[in-house]
C-alpha cells in the first residue's frame, strides 16, 4: 500500500468524518436526511450483490447482532456507499474485513481488532458509523461548527422502526409504533443470550 | 407598510391561539359572541407530516416537529434561542453564585401553541401556592389575588374540558396534607402506573427520608409514590383514543390521546369564531377613554392589518404577552400600555429541573409508555418554604434521555488537558449553565449511551450489545423542578434596534436562577439531598446527582413554563391585572396564561391557565351580554 493510498485515507479520516451538516442559525435543525435509491434489495445495490455479504458478516460482527436483516442490510449499504460524508469510506473497510476473513479463524479477532477497531486504525471512524447507523438508523456526523456535537442524519420510518436499539432495550420506536408499559416485556430475558 | 381596510369589529378579539385563547373562544362562541382569534404561526400540517418531521430530526428536540415554515419567529432549542431571545450574558464573576445566565425555556407559535409539544401533566395548585407570602412571610413573593377556593369549580371545568386522567384515591392525600380538595372527580381513572413506577412504590411507599443536620428546616417526610393527572386520555375521551404508549408526549403526541389547544379550537371554528392564521400582532392602541381601539397585526407578506374589539385578550404568553404591551408605547403611554405599574415585563419565572440519574439494581424497562406517570409530590408544601422552594418529583419512564440523551447520546466525548473524559459540548466561549449534560465522565456507566458505549469506551459487537441492553432495561432518572420567588430583574423587554424575519422587535430577556436570599439554591440542596436518600432507598448503583458547587452557578434545565411578566394583583400600583385578569389601566384589556401568575407553585402551569381562562371567559360573557 504506498504512502498515497495513506494520504488518501488519512485525509479522509481527518476531514470527512467531521464534515458534517451544522445547525444554521435561524432554523431548528438542518435536516440531512439521507435517502437511498428506491430499488435498494439485496438483489440490487450500488456496491453489488457480493459486497452486499461482506457488509452484513462485518455489520453482524461489530454490532453482536445476528442474524442482520438482509434487506435491510442493502438500504443501509447504499444509504452509506451514497453519503458524501462517510460513503468514501466504506470500500476500505469492506476490503479490510475480507482480507481478513482470509486469515486463519484464530488470528481474525485479533486482525479486526488491530486494523478496524483499534482507536487509532484508520478505519474505526468508519467501523463506528456502521454501528450507528444499524443500532439508530442514523450516521454520526460531527458538526462542522462544533465538533463535540452530533448531527444525526436519519434515514426512512422503516428503518428508524427497525433500528436494534429499539429490540436491545425491549422498548419501541418512540412515536411511530404503540407501547405497554404496566408489566415487563413478556420477552424480558434477553432474547440474545 | 401600508394599513390595509379595516375588518369588522368584533365582540371580541383574541391573541394567540395555545390554551387559554382556546378555551376562551370556544365558550364565547358558543355563547353566541362574535370572536376572532389572531395567531402568529400556521396552521400545523397533517400528523403524518409533523411525525415524518420528527423522525427524520437530527436533534430530536421538542421543536423538532416544528419547523420554521409552520411557526411564527420563535426560540429555538437547537440553538439556545439565541436567534430570537436577545440575552446579554456575561462571564460569570469568579464566585458569583448567581449570576445571569440563559432563559432556556422555549415554545411554539402555531395554531394550537405550545399544547403541541407538552406533556400533559395537568396539576392543580396547592391553596398555599396562592398566599405564600402571606403564609410563609416571604416578603419577596407575593399572595394571588384569588384563592384556591375561587379557582376549585374552574379546575373541575377545565379538568372536563380538557380530558383528565387522575387518581381520585392519590387526590385524597393532597386533600389531607395540603388541603387541595376536590368537588368533583377525575373524568377519567389514571393512566396505569408504569412497571418501573410499580417497583419504585414498592421500595418507597412509607418509607421515611431524613434530610440530616444540614437541613433544620426540612421534616422527616414519609413518602407516598402517586399518579400524575394528565390531560392524556386513559379511555375514549372527548372522540379521542386512549393512550396507547407512543413514549412522546412531548414533543408531539400522534394519536391525541394528549389533549392540545387545535381541541378546542376546532370547536371554536365550529361553534363560529374566526381564526387568522400567521398575523403577528405587535400592537394595540388605546383612545382617550383609555379602552384598546385597534390592534395591529402583521401577515407573512409583511401587510399590516387592524381590527377592534369591544373586548381584547392577549393569551400569548409570558414572553409575548408583554412583547406586545411594551411595543404599544405612545405619547400618553411611553412605557406601554397596561403598565402603569410599570411591571410590564417584570418577575419572569420558570420551574428550574435538577435531575439526578442512576441504575436500578434489576430491569425495570424504561424506554416504554408515558415519559411520567407517577410522582413525589411530598414536599410540594411545608414550613420549610419560608427558607427554601417547595418541589415535586417526577418518576421517570424514559431512562437516561433527559440528562445523557440514552440510548442514542448526543455529542462525541473528548479528552480534557488533564486526560479525563469529557462529553461536554464546549460552547464557544461560556458554557451556560442548564444544558442538562455532564461535564465529567470516567466509568464507563457514567454516560450510558450508544456513543459513550462505542466512540468512548471501545466497546464492539457482543460485549456493545450487552451492555446496551443491561444500560438500557435498568437507568432511572429522577426529575424535580421547584418554585422560584418572584425576582424583578427578571424581566421581559423588547428591542430598540434587532427585529425578527418580520421586521418586528426581537424581545430581551435578562434572567437569573436564584434571588439573593438563595431560595432555589437552598432548594436546590435539598433536592440533591432527597434525590440521595431516594436512590439509597432503592439500591441504586452508578448514582449521578446534579450537586451544585457552593460558589458557582446553579445547572439545571428549564421546564418550558414560561411565568411572571404581566402580574396579577389587586393594587394597581404593584400588578398589571386585577383578579378578573383585566387590565387595571384598561377596562376592556384582558390577559392570560402564565404571565399573570404573581407566583410559580410547584403545579406544571397548564391547568392554571385552563381555569382562569374559564373564569375570565365567564366573566367576559356576563359584560358582554348585560350590555
Amino acid at each position: 500500500m504506498g504512502s498515497d493510498r495513506l494520504s488518501r485515507r488519512e485525509l479522509l479520516r481527518l476531514a470527512a468524518l467531521s464534515a458534517g451538516a451544522t445547525v444554521v442559525a435561524g432554523r431548528a435543525e438542518s435536516r440531512t436526511l439521507s435517502s437511498e435509491p428506491a430499488r435498494s434489495s439485496s438483489e440490487h445495490t450500488l456496491l453489488g450483490k457480493n459486497r452486499l455479504g461482506d457488509f452484513i458478516a462485518l455489520s453482524e460482527e461489530l454490532t453482536g447482532v445476528k442474524p442482520l436483516d438482509s434487506q435491510l442490510a442493502a438500504q443501509y449499504m447504499d444509504r452509506y456507499v451514497s453519503n458524501a460524508i462517510v460513503g468514501p469510506y466504506l470500500q476500505d473497510l469492506l476490503d479490510a474485513y475480507k482480507s481478513i476473513t482470509l486469515l486463519s479463524p484464530s488470528d481474525q479477532a485479533d486482525a479486526i481488532q488491530s486494523r478496524i477497531l483499534d482507536p487509532a486504525a484508520l478505519l474505526r471512524p468508519a467501523a463506528e458509523q456502521l454501528v450507528y447507523l444499524w443500532y439508530t438508523s442514523a450516521f454520526a456526523i460531527r458538526d462542522q461548527s462544533n465538533p463535540n456535537k452530533i448531527i444525526w442524519q436519519y434515514g426512512d420510518e422503516h428503518q428508524y422502526n427497525n433500528a436494534l436499539i429499539w429490540k436491545v432495550n425491549h422498548g419501541h420506536p418512540p412515536m411511530t409504533t404503540a407501547s405497554e408499559w404496566i408489566e415487563a416485556p413478556e420477552h424480558s430475558a434477553s432474547s440474545y443470550h | 407598510m401600508a394599513i390595509k381596510s379595516n375588518g369588522p369589529d368584533f365582540d371580541v378579539v383574541i391573541v394567540g391561539s395555545g390554551v387559554a385563547g382556546a378555551l376562551l373562544a370556544h365558550r364565547l362562541a358558543k355563547a353566541r359572541l362574535h370572536v376572532l382569534i389572531l395567531e402568529a404561526g400556521d396552521f400545523a400540517p397533517h400528523r403524518g407530516i409533523i411525525q415524518n418531521n420528527w423522525v427524520t430530526s437530527p436533534l430530536k428536540t421538542a421543536d423538532s416537529p416544528f419547523p420554521d415554515p409552520i411557526v411564527a419567529p420563535q426560540p429555538r432549542e437547537a440553538t439556545g434561542g439565541r436567534e430570537y431571545y436577545i440575552e446579554n450574558i456575561p462571564k460569570p464573576a469568579p464566585g458569583d453564585p448567581n449570576p445571569v445566565v440563559p432563559f432556556i425555556s422555549y415554545y411554539e407559535r402555531l395554531v394550537g401553541g405550545s399544547t403541541w409539544h407538552w406533556q400533559g401533566l395537568n396539576i392543580r395548585m396547592l391553596p398555599n401556592d396562592f398566599k405564600l407570602k402571606s403564609t410563609y412571610g416571604l416578603e419577596q413573593a407575593f399572595d394571588w389575588p384569588i384563592s384556591y377556593d375561587d379557582l376549585e369549580r374552574w379546575y373541575c371545568e377545565a379538568e372536563y374540558e380538557m380530558g383528565t386522567a387522575g387518581s381520585d384515591a392519590d387526590a385524597k392525600v393532597y386533600a389531607e396534607r395540603f388541603k387541595a380538595y376536590r368537588s368533583r372527580p377525575f373524568p377519567m381513572r389514571p393512566l396505569a402506573p408504569s412497571y418501573l413506577d410499580k417497583w419504585f412504590a414498592d421500595k418507597l411507599n412509607g418509607k421515611v427520608i431524613n434530610f440530616g443536620p444540614d437541613f433544620p428546616d426540612l421534616p422527616q417526610v414519609s413518602l407516598i409514590v402517586t399518579a400524575v393527572p394528565h390531560a392524556i386520555n386513559s379511555r375514549e375521551y372527548d372522540d379521542r383514543p386512549a393512550c396507547d404508549g407512543r413514549g412522546t408526549c412531548v414533543p408531539f403526541c400522534p394519536t391525541r390521546a394528549r389533549y392540545e389547544a387545535s381541541v378546542h379550537i376546532d370547536k371554536a371554528r365550529a361553534a363560529g369564531a374566526k381564526l387568522i392564521s400567521k398575523a403577528m400582532v405587535y400592537r394595540l392602541e388605546a383612545g382617550a377613554d383609555n379602552r384598546i381601539s385597534r390592534v395591529t397585526y402583521r401577515t407573512w407578506d409583511r401587510t399590516d392589518h387592524s381590527v377592534s374589539g369591544r373586548i381584547v385578550v392577549l393569551a400569548a404568553n409570558a414572553v409575548e404577552n408583554p412583547k406586545i404591551l411594551l411595543l404599544s408605547r405612545d405619547q400618553q403611554h411611553p412605557s406601554g400600555l397596561a403598565n402603569g405599574s410599570g411591571k410590564v415585563g417584570l418577575y419572569l419565572m420558570d420551574h428550574p429541573i435538577k435531575s439526578s440519574y442512576a441504575l436500578a439494581p434489576e430491569p425495570l424497562y424504561p424506554f416504554r409508555g408515558p415519559q411520567t406517570t407517577s410522582d413525589i409530590g411530598v414536599l410540594r408544601d411545608g414550613d420549610f418554604r419560608k427558607v427554601r422552594g417547595a418541589f415535586k418529583t417526577s418518576i421517570k419512564n424514559d431512562g437516561w434521555s433527559g440528562p445523557t440523551a440514552a440510548p442514542r447520546g448526543r455529542g462525541f466525548p473528548f479528552r480534557n488537558p488533564d486526560g479525563s473524559w469529557n462529553i461536554a459540548v464546549p460552547d464557544e466561549d461560556w458554557k451556560p449553565a442548564g444544558s442538562g449534560m455532564i461535564t465529567e465522565v470516567s466509568e464507563v456507566d457514567d454516560v450510558g449511551t450508544l456513543v459513550s458505549f462505542v466512540n468512548q469506551w471501545n466497546l464492539f459487537g457482543t460485549e456493545l450489545r450487552k451492555k446496551l441492553e443491561f444500560h438500557c432495561t435498568r437507568q432511572i432518572t429522577l426529575n424535580t423542578h421547584c418554585e422560584m420567588l418572584p425576582i424583578a430583574s427578571n424581566r421581559v423587554g423588547v428591542s430598540d434596534n434587532l427585529t425578527d424575519r418580520f421586521g418586528i422587535p426581537r424581545p430581551t430577556i435578562h434572567f437569573t436562577v436564584d434571588d439573593p436570599g438563595g431560595y432555589t439554591r437552598a432548594s436546590f440542596e435539598a433536592i440533591i439531598q432527597f434525590h440521595r436518600q431516594v436512590f439509597a432507598a432503592l439500591g441504586a448503583t452508578s448514582v449521578h446527582l446534579g450537586a451544585d458547587p457552593k460558589d458557582k452557578g446553579l445547572n439545571f434545565v428549564g421546564a418550558g413554563h414560561l411565568i411572571g411578566t404581566t402580574l396579577m394583583g389587586s393594587d394597581r400600583t404593584t400588578s398589571v391585572v386585577d383578579a378578573d385578569c383585566r387590565s387595571h389601566d384598561h377596562p376592556n384589556l384582558f390577559i392570560l396564561g402564565s404571565s399573570v401568575f404573581p407566583t410559580g407553585s410547584t403545579a406544571n402551569p397548564t391547568l392554571t391557565i385552563a381555569a382562569i381562562a374559564l373564569r375570565a371567559a365567564e366573566k367576559i360573557k356576563m359584560e358582554l351580554h348585560s350590555t
